[in-house]
C-alpha cells in the first residue's frame, strides 16, 4: 500500500483543495517548493484565485546592510531575506507584492523585492514639471507678468502640455517690473538652501500611493498601475505597454496652486487613497468624495465619474457622523490634528471608507463607513464594528482578512503603519516619528505592541507587503 | 417503498458490501449509477477502491447519515478521529473519496493534509509524504533566492 502512494501526482483538483486550506503565505510558498508538480499547481492556484488579497501581509523593513525583514505581526515572527534596493529611489507604496518607487528623474519603477524583478515605467511628466516649478518658484515670482507668461509658454512647449494651470485671465500685466533675476552672489549659502528646498520639494512632488490591478508577473501584458501624485494629489494611470501616463484631470498643476490663494477644490483632486475593486479603480478624498474609473483592458475606453455621494458622503446617516465632523472641524482649527482616509474592500466584498485621525504623530482614532446603495441613494453608512475582520492599512494597497482564519490575528481591528509623509506636520522634520499599532474598534483604543526599532526605518520604512513566490 | 432499500458494492479485490441505499447515495458516483441503470439487486463494482478503504469510506457515510442531528461539537470530534490515520491511509481515502465523489469527505481529508503541512519545511514535507525532489539545481537556486526566507 505504502509504495503505491503518489502524493506528487495527486489529481490537481485535490491539490487545489488542499492549497485552499493553506492560509499563511509561508505555508503556500513551502508547498510550492516541494516538487515540480505541486509548484505548477501552486502557481496556477495563485494566478486563478485572488488568494493574494486575502492574506495577512508582512510588515517589511530594510536594514542598512541590504537585509530585508518580514515581520509577521500576528504570529510575532521575523523572517529575514536579502534585499538589495536600487539607489536613489523612494518607495511610495506596495501592491500585490510589488513596491512602487520613484527615482530622482521621476521615473516610476515597479520593484519586486522577492524576485528582484524591476519594471521601469515612464516618468510622470507632470511631476517633473511640478518639481522644476517648485525649484524655480522664487525666481518666477520675481518675474514680470509678461515674463511669467513667456516662461509658461516655454515650459508648456518643453513638456508638451496643451494647457497649464495658469491662464492669461488670472494675471495682471505689469510691464514696468522688469528686474533681472538675482545674480550669483552668496553661492555657498544658496547651495545649502537649495538642498534644503530640494528636500522640502521632495516631500510634495511625489507619489503618494500606487495600486495595481493585477500582478505584473502573472499578467505581464494586462495590468494597470494607478497613482496619486503631486502637490494636488491627483490621479494618473498607466497600462502595461503604454508609452506615457494618462492623467485624470486636464490641467497641469504648479502655477495653479501657487498663484491662487486657495485653489478651487473642483474636479479630480486631493485624493487620499485608491482601491482596485470589482474590476474598477476607485479613489476617495478626505470627505468621502468617491471617483470610479473604468479602464477598458484594450484601452479604447476610459470612463471616469464621481459617484454621487450626497452631502460629501453623509447622505444616509448624517447624525451618527457628527463626531466625525466635529473632528474634521477641530482638525481645521488645530494644526496638530491630521486626518487622512483609506479605501478598503471588506471581507464580504463591500467598499469601506476609513478616515483616520492623528494628533501630531500619534494615530488616535479610525472611523469605518460602508458604501450603501439604498435604491439609488448612495451614501456612506457608519459601521460600529468590523466583526471578524482585520484591516491592514498604510502605504500599501489596503488589505482585509478574516481574523479567525489566521492564528494571532485580532478581529474587529485595524493594523496600521503611518504613511511615510504624514509625519511632516508643521514644527517637525518628519521621518523620525513613525507610528504603528492596532486600533480596536470595540475599545476605540490603540495598542502599540509591534514597534520596530528605529534602525529598521530606512527606505522603505515599514510597509505592509504580500510576498510573491514567482 | 417500491425501490430496493439495499445496495451491494463490490470492491476492487472482490469483497461485497451490502449497505442501505441511503448510505450509498452519499457518493455522487454511485448515485449516478443508480439513477442511470436502477440495477435492482445488481452488484455495483467499485474497481478503484479496495475493501479496506471502502469499508472505511462506508463507515464515514454511515456515521454522517445517522448522526445528522448530533450537535456540531460531537461531529467534528468524530471527524477528527476518523482522519487521524497513517499517511498512506489518507492517500487511499482521498483517492477513494475523489473516485466516489463524496465532497464533505474530500474536504475533511484536504483539511487534515493541509494541517500536516503547516509550519513544515519543504524537506520535511517531502519526507512525510515520500515525495522525490525533482527540481533542477537551477530551479532550486532560483526560488531559494526568491522565497528562501520562508523555508527556515
Amino acid at each position: 500500500m505504502e509504495d503505491d502512494c503518489e502524493w506528487a501526482w495527486l489529481p490537481k483538483d485535490l491539490l487545489h483543495s488542499i492549497l485552499d486550506q493553506l492560509l499563511p503565505m509561508e505555508d503556500v510558498i513551502r508547498f510550492s517548493a516541494v516538487c515540480t508538480e505541486w509548484r505548477s499547481v501552486a502557481v496556477e492556484n495563485f494566478e486563478s484565485r485572488s488568494l493574494h488579497r486575502r492574506q495577512v501581509p508582512f510588515l517589511m523593513s530594510r536594514t542598512k546592510d541590504d537585509i530585508g525583514n518580514l515581520h509577521s505581526v500576528t504570529q510575532k515572527k521575523m523572517y529575514k531575506f536579502r534585499f538589495p534596493m536600487p539607489d536613489n529611489m523612494k518607495c511610495c507604496g506596495s501592491s500585490l507584492g510589488w513596491l512602487i518607487m520613484v527615482d530622482v528623474t521621476m521615473d516610476v519603477i515597479l520593484f519586486n523585492p522577492f524576485s528582484g524583478n524591476a519594471i521601469t515605467l515612464p516618468p510622470i511628466r507632470r511631476l517633473v514639471f511640478e518639481k522644476r516649478y517648485a525649484l524655480e518658484v522664487e525666481d518666477i515670482l520675481r518675474l514680470s507678468a509678461l515674463q511669467r507668461y513667456e516662461y509658461e509658454i516655454r515650459l508648456r512647449e518643453e513638456y508638451g502640455e496643451e494647457e497649464l494651470g495658469m491662464s492669461l485671465d488670472d494675471m495682471t500685466f505689469d510691464l514696468e517690473d522688469d528686474d533681472e533675476i538675482q545674480g550669483e552672489e552668496e553661492t555657498d549659502e544658496k547651495e545649502e538652501k537649495e538642498e534644503e528646498r530640494e528636500r522640502e520639494i521632495g516631500s510634495v512632488c511625489r507619489i503618494r500611493k500606487g495600486v495595481l490591478s493585477a500582478d505584473p508577473s502573472v499578467c505581464p501584458d494586462d495590468y494597470v498601475l494607478m497613482v496619486i501624485y503631486g502637490v494636488e494629489e491627483r490621479l494618473a494611470f498607466i497600462k502595461s505597454g503604454d508609452e506615457d501616463w494618462t492623467y485624470i484631470d486636464n490641467k497641469t498643476s504648479g502655477f495653479d496652486y501657487l498663484f491662487k490663494k486657495s485653489p478651487p477644490v473642483k474636479g479630480f483632486r486631493y485624493f487620499e487613497d485608491i482601491l482596485y475593486w470589482k474590476s474598477q479603480f476607485y479613489a476617495v478624498d478626505g470627505l468621502g468624495k468617491l471617483l470610479s474609473c473604468e479602464i477598458n483592458t484594450n484601452f479604447t475606453n476610459l470612463r471616469v465619474k464621481i459617484v454621487d455621494v450626497p452631502m460629501a458622503g453623509f447622505g444616509i446617516d448624517a447624525t451618527s457622523s457628527s463626531t466625525f465632523f466635529q473632528q474634521v472641524v477641530e482638525s481645521l482649527r488645530n494644526i496638530s490634528i491630521i486626518w487622512s482616509a483609506f479605501l478598503v474592500e471588506s471581507v464580504e466584498g463591500d467598499l469601506l471608507w476609513v478616515p483616520k485621525f492623528r494628533f501630531e504623530f500619534l494615530t488616535m482614532k479610525f472611523y469605518v463607513y460602508q458604501l450603501v446603495d439604498n435604491g439609488g441613494n448612495v451614501g456612506w453608512v457608519k459601521k460600529e464594528d468590523l466583526g471578524d475582520a482585520a484591516l491592514f492599512l498604510g502605504d500599501n494597497h489596503s488589505i482585509s482578512v478574516r481574523a479567525s482564519d489566521f492564528p494571532g490575528c485580532q478581529p474587529n481591528s485595524i493594523y496600521f503603519v503611518d504613511k511615510e509623509n504624514e509625519t511632516n506636520y508643521p514644527g517637525h522634520s518628519g521621518g523620525d516619528h513613525f507610528d504603528m499599532g492596532v486600533y480596536n474598534l470595540e475599545h476605540k483604543a490603540v495598542a502599540r505592541d509591534y514597534q520596530l526599532n528605529p534602525s529598521q526605518m530606512l527606505n522603505p520604512s515599514s510597509i505592509w507587503i504580500l510576498p510573491t513566490f514567482m | 417503498m417500491a425501490f430496493t432499500k439495499k445496495v451491494t458494492l463490490k470492491s476492487s479485490d472482490g469483497e461485497l458490501f451490502i449497505i442501505d441505499r441511503a448510505v450509498a447515495l452519499q457518493s455522487r458516483t454511485i448515485q449516478y449509477v443508480l439513477e442511470d441503470t436502477n440495477p435492482v439487486d445488481a452488484i455495483i463494482p467499485v474497481p478503484a477502491v479496495d475493501a479496506r478503504t471502502l469499508s472505511k469510506v462506508l463507515e464515514y457515510c454511515k456515521k454522517h447519515l445517522i448522526d445528522l442531528n448530533t450537535d456540531f461539537e460531537d461531529y467534528s470530534k468524530w471527524d477528527k478521529d476518523f482522519v487521524d490515520a497513517e499517511v498512506w491511509m489518507l492517500y487511499d481515502l482521498i483517492m477513494a473519496a475523489d473516485y466516489l465523489h463524496i465532497p464533505p469527505l474530500i474536504d475533511l481529508i484536504c483539511d487534515k493534509i493541509a494541517s500536516m503541512f503547516k509550519g513544515q519545511t519543504p524537506d520535511k514535507i517531502r519526507e512525510i509524504f515520500n515525495i522525490d525532489n525533482d527540481f533542477s539545481k537551477e530551479e532550486e537556486e532560483d526560488f531559494k533566492k526568491k522565497s528562501g526566507w520562508a523555508f527556515k
